[in-house]
């Protein structure tokens, strides 16, 4: 597989601060490139410097094996861009509004009205062809967005953050639709703070913080790099200091943390934990309303390379 | 097309407001035309005259008074000017503009001129164009009663005789000018204030168009997306070209309906085509405008700013023969002022040769060198504006 974007040593900087900090990463062809990291981490201006929407102070991109200017109007006829805000005029509706952004790359009539019909039902908005935006919901304007974005089958598809704000219903809408992109065929690259959604359908993740990449690999990779094989969650409304620190004390712990009513038990390897703990529950007669077992996540990862949560 | 069809959904969704803007705009520049005086008729004017005569025997005393009276509206006074009272009498009439002028003439006048004394004749005046115009009445008719008496003439009678018969002799004047100048004048008029009104109105209506057009992120697609950037920002221009070539159809349909023959007339047909450029060139202010201001709410106040202001600079609503060298000076540096200066050519024009239109279509082509001006800087900011 060929790399379809080249970014190395990305530099940006807004006045005094560095957006960008000596950035470089590829995308392979055929993947869901994730792009995980808090809110002003950089992802956004990384999109959009690759788009050339922004002009950077040092380091190069290549898309499609060619550098990316503003003229590039042969690589921008491959790429697709879903933006974190919706995107749309009000002034048409659902279907106007699609087949208008569709008609800036195609100029067939006949090719252009099958494209658009095809984004509709990928987003599942036949039934509102003939609303106007200010009478979707929030989850079918998002939807609408992604339909504008995508309807001329681009081989290359930016997707900032399509889902914040979106209902559960809406968001798992959009990620079937942007799993069923990458199986026809296209490349995405997604960028979200939501690792949930990361973990559900990115095939390699990057995880960047004050514009610089601090790891990236299959979510499998990421998550070895946390340093913990299991979390064990217990739900009470008091927890005693002496107990925390008794089962610190326990073999293969790597922390215990109570914080709001959750205590969080780490362990550097997992064999019979959850056993464990509800045991030394029963045994000093301690109170709780959930006990349960999880695996780490990619905010652990994050917790364990920078010190914050992803969403600190 | 989809860049065109949108521009014509755009403007059908906001149809209201725009039928209401233009309608108004195009509606008042009808009847600013129609309210507008502007006389350019002489007609004869009579100034309120009073007389003290203190001759009434004298027969060129008597001639003077009867030649006043026939020219001017003549009040005679008995009054004693020495007299206090009767000197604030006549200070209050000139004061309250009862009369204009007052001529004493004093005792034994007629006598006393016929002698050859150097006789004065006492007045008093207002100071106005009615004052200065009853003073060349008395000097006239005295300049030529000394022209006779200066001749030998030693009888008063054979002198009041020979200034009665010639004092008065006219030519007769023709205008030979084939030209309907009231007509002309307001045609002139409706198609000056139409520098206010095209523009006022291409603005509102463009920078609506295209503050949609111009949204962040909607801006941010176009730029990514593989549409030559030139060639969605012509696509643009001729749209919003498109729609100001109705609105100045309106214009010109009303000016038809106002005006009737005159439209249809070469005057009038210069008129339309130096409007019709105007137009154009207000078209790609506007376009400018809207390619710099995305916010809908901003738009009245450039309305206002822009199309008030340079149409009060440049002799719209004033004529510009009025206005001061510096406002002048400034005027210069805006396409409405060689607009309305051809304007100004076009209505004075007799006949329709290369001398005549030359200086017009100089006019014009600043206008369109301006219009030029603005697409390239629309070009340039819209081009700077494309990658911050």
């Amino acid at each position: 597989m060929s790399n379809v974007i080249e970014v190395k040593n990305l530099t940006k900087s807004y006045k005094e601060i560095k957006a960008l900090n000596d950035l470089s990463f590829e995308v392979t062809e055929g993947e869901i490139l994730g792009l995980l990291g808090p809110n002003g981490s950089g992802k956004s201006t990384t999109i959009n410097c690759i788009l050339s929407l922004l002009k950077y102070d040092e380091g190069s991109i290549t898309v499609f094996g060619k550098d990316m200017k503003p003229d590039s109007y042969d690589i921008k006829a491959k790429l697709g861009v879903v933006f974190q805000d919706v995107a749309v005029f009000d002034e048409l509706t659902v279907y106007e509004n699609i087949d208008y952004f569709c008609g800036l790359y195609i100029k067939d009539k006949a090719t252009r009205k099958k494209y658009v019909e095809e984004a509709i039902d990928l987003v599942s908005l036949s039934e509102f062809k003939k609303f106007y935006p200010k009478k979707l919901s929030g989850g079918l304007l998002r939807r609408l967005n992604i339909a504008c974005g995508i309807a001329h089958k681009p081989k290359l598809i930016f997707l900032d953050e399509p889902t914040v704000a979106v209902d559960p219903q809406s968001r798992n809408s959009i990620l079937e639709g942007i799993m069923k992109l990458r199986d026809m065929g296209a490349t995405i690259v997604y960028t979200t703070h939501y690792m949930e959604e990361v973990e559900m359908i990115c095939d390699r993740v990057i995880i960047i913080d004050k514009g610089h990449v601090l790891a990236s690999g299959t979510t499998d990779e990421l998550k070895r790099l946390a340093k913990i094989d299991e979390k064990i969650i217990v739900e009470a409304n008091s927890f005693d200091s002496k107990y925390i620190e008794e089962i610190k004390s326990f073999k293969a712990v790597h922390s215990a943390d109570y914080k709001e009513r959750v205590l969080t038990v780490s362990y550097k390897e997992g064999a019979d934990n959850l056993v464990k703990i509800i045991e030394y529950l029963k045994k000093n007669h301690i109170k709780y309303s959930r006990v349960y077992s999880e695996r780490p996540t990619l905010n652990d990862v994050f917790l364990e390379l920078t010190g914050k949560e992803l969403r600190d | 097309m989809t860049v065109f069809k949108t521009f014509l959904r755009i403007l059908n969704k906001n149809k209201m407001i725009i039928m209401l803007y233009t309608g108004i705009l195009l509606g008042f520049g009808a009847l600013n035309s129609r309210t507008t005086s502007q006389d350019m008729n002489f007609s004869d004017t009579k100034p309120a005259l009073a007389i003290i005569n203190d001759d009434k025997d004298g027969e060129l005393a008597k001639d003077l008074v009867r030649y006043l009276d026939e020219h001017g509206e003549l009040t005679e006074y008995d009054l004693d000017l020495s007299d206090s009272d009767d000197s604030k009498v006549v200070d209050d009439a000139l004061f309250y503009r009862q009369i204009h002028y007052l001529v004493y003439i004093p005792k034994d006048f007629t006598a006393r001129f016929m002698a050859g004394d150097d006789v004065k004749l006492t007045t008093k005046s207002t100071g106005d164009f009615k004052a200065e115009l009853s003073k060349m009445l008395v000097e006239r008719y005295m300049k030529t009663a000394n022209t006779y008496k200066n001749l030998d003439v030693t009888d008063a009678g054979e002198l009041v005789e020979k200034i009665d018969k010639n004092i008065d002799i006219t030519a007769d004047a023709t205008i030979t000018s084939k030209l309907d100048t009231e007509a002309l004048e307001l045609a002139g008029v409706y198609f000056n204030f139409e520098s206010y009104s095209i523009l006022a109105c291409l603005i509102y209506v463009i920078c609506i168009v295209m503050s949609v057009f111009n949204t962040k992120k909607i801006k941010d697609r176009t730029n990514i997306s593989s549409m030559d950037f030139k060639k969605h920002n012509t696509i643009l221009l001729l749209c919003n070209c498109m729609y100001s070539v109705v609105a100045w159809a309106f214009y010109f349909a009303f000016g038809y309906v106002l005006f009737g023959k005159t439209i249809i007339s070469t005057h009038g047909m210069l008129f339309a085509f130096n409007s019709f450029l105007f137009t154009i060139c207000a078209a790609t202010i506007a376009f400018f405008i809207g390619s710099i201001v995305s916010n809908k709410d901003a738009i009245g106040g450039i309305v206002n700013v822009v199309s008030l202001g340079s149409s009060f600079l440049c002799g719209a609503f004033v004529p510009a023969t009025w206005l001061p060298d510096g406002v002048l000076a400034i005027a210069h540096a805006l396409p409405t002022y060689y607009y309305i200066n051809a304007n100004d050519r076009i209505k004075q024009m007799e006949t329709f040769d290369m001398t005549s239109l030359k200086p017009v279509f100089i006019d014009m082509g600043i206008v369109m060198a301006f219009a030029l001006a603005f697409v390239i800087m629309t070009n340039v900011v819209s081009a700077k504006k494309r990658r911050a």
